[in-house]
């Protein structure tokens, strides 16, 4: 009796109190994550306020005009002793990445202008599946404008050119590439690094990182900075070139808008050589082959075309060759620092017989005039007034996108093809032993290369958009004539069917 | 690695026709075999992506058929009256909604600001389109206006990041909520309540805004209208 009756008891009691405790729980609960849903009010977390930057002048183009072909992404890739180590990789990502602040921004859009904006992202190393130089900046998306992949023995550092250009990406790549290989490699440790001229601490410092050297050295007047404190005389009038109907290049396009790639090794010495012989230098020497090469082109197809007039007319093809700036002003920014010139030929010009010499003369030439200080400092002044002009500046962005798409046609319109020289890039030396070649290409709207040298090595990187290669073949094998001993490779880029490859595995 | 006698060049990997010319490739004897990558290719080979329908195309589709099959029922039977006009109207809206929806799927708050605007302009429209009885301003612009102002709150509360990329949205969806008081200055509507709640309601949220967030708004809208 007793224990059924402590029983009853006991039933009695604790469903109360268990309801009880349940409702408060229940309250609690509900106030608890309606607080936590609304918090974006309350907790200091959510009230961040992000550093932001300005473009500078030469990056606030590429937002605007880049497509999904054009996707202005270029890729440094560099050849390793073995296979990659991916999680040695991300080690080497995640040192790499704090020593560059200007690599943790997002790119935003405002009302007027696009920016750069800080962001705790972090970048993950990933395989490489897809093909070369895809976007990496979407409008409603917050992602970093670089990644990393590894492919066998193959780094690639692939950045979208709004952050960075070749030299400032060339310094991020040595960081991630020495610490890599320190890690991949033990016995590297060994010995004491020699860190070149490039690594002073002074690179790391976030100021001189995130400098926009324009701004600071082509402010509207000429100030005390200008190298050249002269007046500008009209010397660029008789410089500029009347090109005769610029040449441009057309095909096919390939499959998925890819890039069709083609890099080529060689060594360096015998090139140089070569050039020295013909008294130009390495550059002039690229630039001229080049045009040469796609004048080959055209003439075969006028003739398949059995067009022999046009044999006869005058006709220009003019390269597009970015200038490093840091050579003349001294800036340790890793932001865009370049100018572009144009250097051309024009073809069937009275008392001219259009070989190799003859271009080279007149590219050799075009170079020097091109590459002086005056001239470039005149361009930039006008370039930067132009972008400080006030009626440019209030046009909202939609409207300046498509004004900038339009110029930026128009400007293409005197442009046959594009190269890069990015120079030479070198490695401490107890790193150097395990970095193979050194890869630079770029996603193009029309056919490109980049060249970098690196350990006597030169490779020479083309890009294209076109399915066509015969402007490759042709600079090849000229090359190849003068007896330089050359390996090439390249993407596939009409590779089989997707549901053919998904049936048959 | 392989070779190619035309153009005199090696060819990393195994392709079978050479890069440059398309011609055959050789086989080369590997007399250096120190560099290990050479036979491999040096790029992933990477699948073509199939062909898919766009949403696009498949909006143009419905769009032109069914615009079609009623243009040609009003020219058979001219007696149904309005009817062309409110296809029109129908398809325009299935635009406008769902191109809004697709660009900016990525951004919630902004999603809320495009529809509530444009759902508005639309009700607006239709309202015009039928005779003209003023429900659109009088109910269904002021109570939009509500909803969207909840709905961009409980927006950003699921999404849970920094409020610093949605707080002017949500400015943006207040002011847009005091319109109505324009409404009753006018003395277009005979109905106050809806317009009413819509100012209370927005302006509270405005005053909100500028007490607690002052600073952070001023950052972001120095950011975004940097000149």
């Amino acid at each position: 009796m007793n224990s059924r009756k402590a029983k009853s008891n006991y039933s009695k009691y604790k469903p109360r109190r268990r309801c009880y405790r349940t409702k408060t729980k229940v309250f609690a609960d509900v106030k608890q994550r309606f607080f936590d849903f609304f918090s974006y009010w309350t907790k200091k977390r959510f009230r961040k306020s992000r550093s932001w930057i300005d473009l500078e002048n030469a990056s606030k183009l590429f937002p605007s005009v880049m497509n999904s072909t054009d996707t202005k992404v270029f890729r440094f890739t560099v050849t390793i002793k073995d296979n990659i180590d991916p999680q040695l990789l991300q080690m080497a990502l995640d040192q790499a990445y704090k020593h560059f602040p200007l690599y943790h921004s997002v790119l935003r859009r405002g009302i007027f202008w696009y920016y750069y904006e800080d962001s705790d992202l972090y970048p993950v190393v990933k395989e490489e599946t897809d093909y070369p130089c895809r976007s990496l900046f979407h409008y409603d998306k917050k992602q970093l404008l670089f990644r990393v992949l590894y492919y066998r023995n193959r780094i690639h550092l692939e950045v979208f050119h709004a952050l960075s250009d070749g030299t400032g990406a060339s310094w991020f790549l040595q960081l991630l590439v020495s610490n890599y290989v320190l890690l991949r490699y033990p016995e590297s440790r060994s010995r004491r690094i020699e860190l070149s001229a490039e690594f002073q601490d002074m690179y790391y410092e976030s100021d001189s990182q995130l400098d926009d050297s324009f701004a600071r050295y082509f402010h509207k007047k000429k100030n005390k900075k200008s190298i050249t404190n002269k007046k500008t005389v009209n010397q660029d009038k008789s410089k500029k070139h009347k090109w005769k109907r610029v040449h441009h290049i057309y095909g096919f396009r390939t499959q998925d808008n890819r890039m069709q790639i083609i890099e080529s090794e060689m060594p360096v010495k015998e090139l140089l050589q070569i050039s020295r012989q013909r008294n130009v230098t390495l550059s002039v020497f690229l630039t001229a082959v080049f045009i040469e090469s796609i004048h080959k082109t055209v003439k075969k197809k006028n003739k398949n075309k059995g067009k022999s007039k046009i044999k006869n007319k005058k006709y220009s093809i003019t390269i597009s060759v970015p200038i490093n700036l840091r050579q003349y002003y001294p800036s340790h920014s890793a932001r865009n620092f370049f100018a572009t010139t144009l250097i051309g030929y024009t073809f069937g010009q009275e008392g001219k017989t259009d070989t190799l010499d003859e271009i080279c003369a007149c590219v050799a030439e075009q170079y020097s005039a091109a590459t002086e200080i005056e001239n470039i400092e005149h361009k930039l002044y006008s370039l930067v007034k132009l972008e400080k002009n006030v009626a440019i500046r209030t046009i909202i962005r939609p409207i300046k996108d498509v004004i900038l798409r339009i110029a930026y046609r128009i400007n293409n319109l005197n442009i046959t093809a594009a190269l890069s020289n990015v120079g030479k890039i070198s490695f401490p030396q107890s790193i150097e032993e395990y970095v193979d070649q050194v890869y630079v290409y770029t996603a193009a709207s029309r056919p490109q290369f980049i060249c970098i040298t690196h350990k006597d090595i030169l490779t020479i990187n083309f890009s294209s958009p076109y399915q066509d290669t015969e402007i490759q073949m042709n600079f090849l094998r000229r090359l190849t004539k003068i007896g330089i001993p050359i390996t090439i490779g390249a993407n596939e880029v009409n590779p089989p069917d997707a549901k053919w490859q998904e049936i048959k595995p | 690695m392989k070779f190619c006698n035309a153009c005199k060049v090696n060819i990393k990997g195994s392709t079978q026709t050479c890069p440059l010319c398309k011609q055959p490739t050789v086989d080369l004897t590997e007399i250096k075999s120190a560099k290990n990558d050479s036979s491999f290719d040096p790029f992933p080979i990477v699948p073509l992506r199939f062909k898919q329908y766009t949403l696009l195309t498949v909006l143009t589709v419905i769009s032109v058929v069914v615009y079609g099959i009623m243009l040609f029922i009003y020219l058979k039977f001219p007696e149904s009256g309005l009817l062309p006009r409110y296809i029109f109207f129908a398809l325009l809206s299935l635009w406008l909604l769902v191109l809004a929806l697709v660009r900016k799927r990525r951004n919630v708050a902004k999603s809320v600001l495009y529809q509530l605007n444009i759902i508005s302009l639309l009700l607006l429209l239709l309202d015009k389109l039928s005779t003209w009885s003023g429900w659109s301003i009088t109910y269904a612009i002021p109570l939009l206006a509500c909803v969207a102002l909840f709905a961009i709150m409980i927006a950003i509360g699921f999404i849970q990041k920094e409020f610093g990329d949605y707080v002017l949205y949500l400015g943006a969806v207040a002011i847009v909520g005091l319109i109505p008081l324009l409404f009753i200055i006018f003395g277009w509507v005979d109905v106050l309540w809806p317009s009413i709640i819509s100012i209370v309601l927005s302006s509270i949220m405005l005053i909100l805004l500028v007490i607690f967030r002052y600073r952070l708004i001023v950052h972001e809208l120095k950011k975004r209208l940097h000149l």
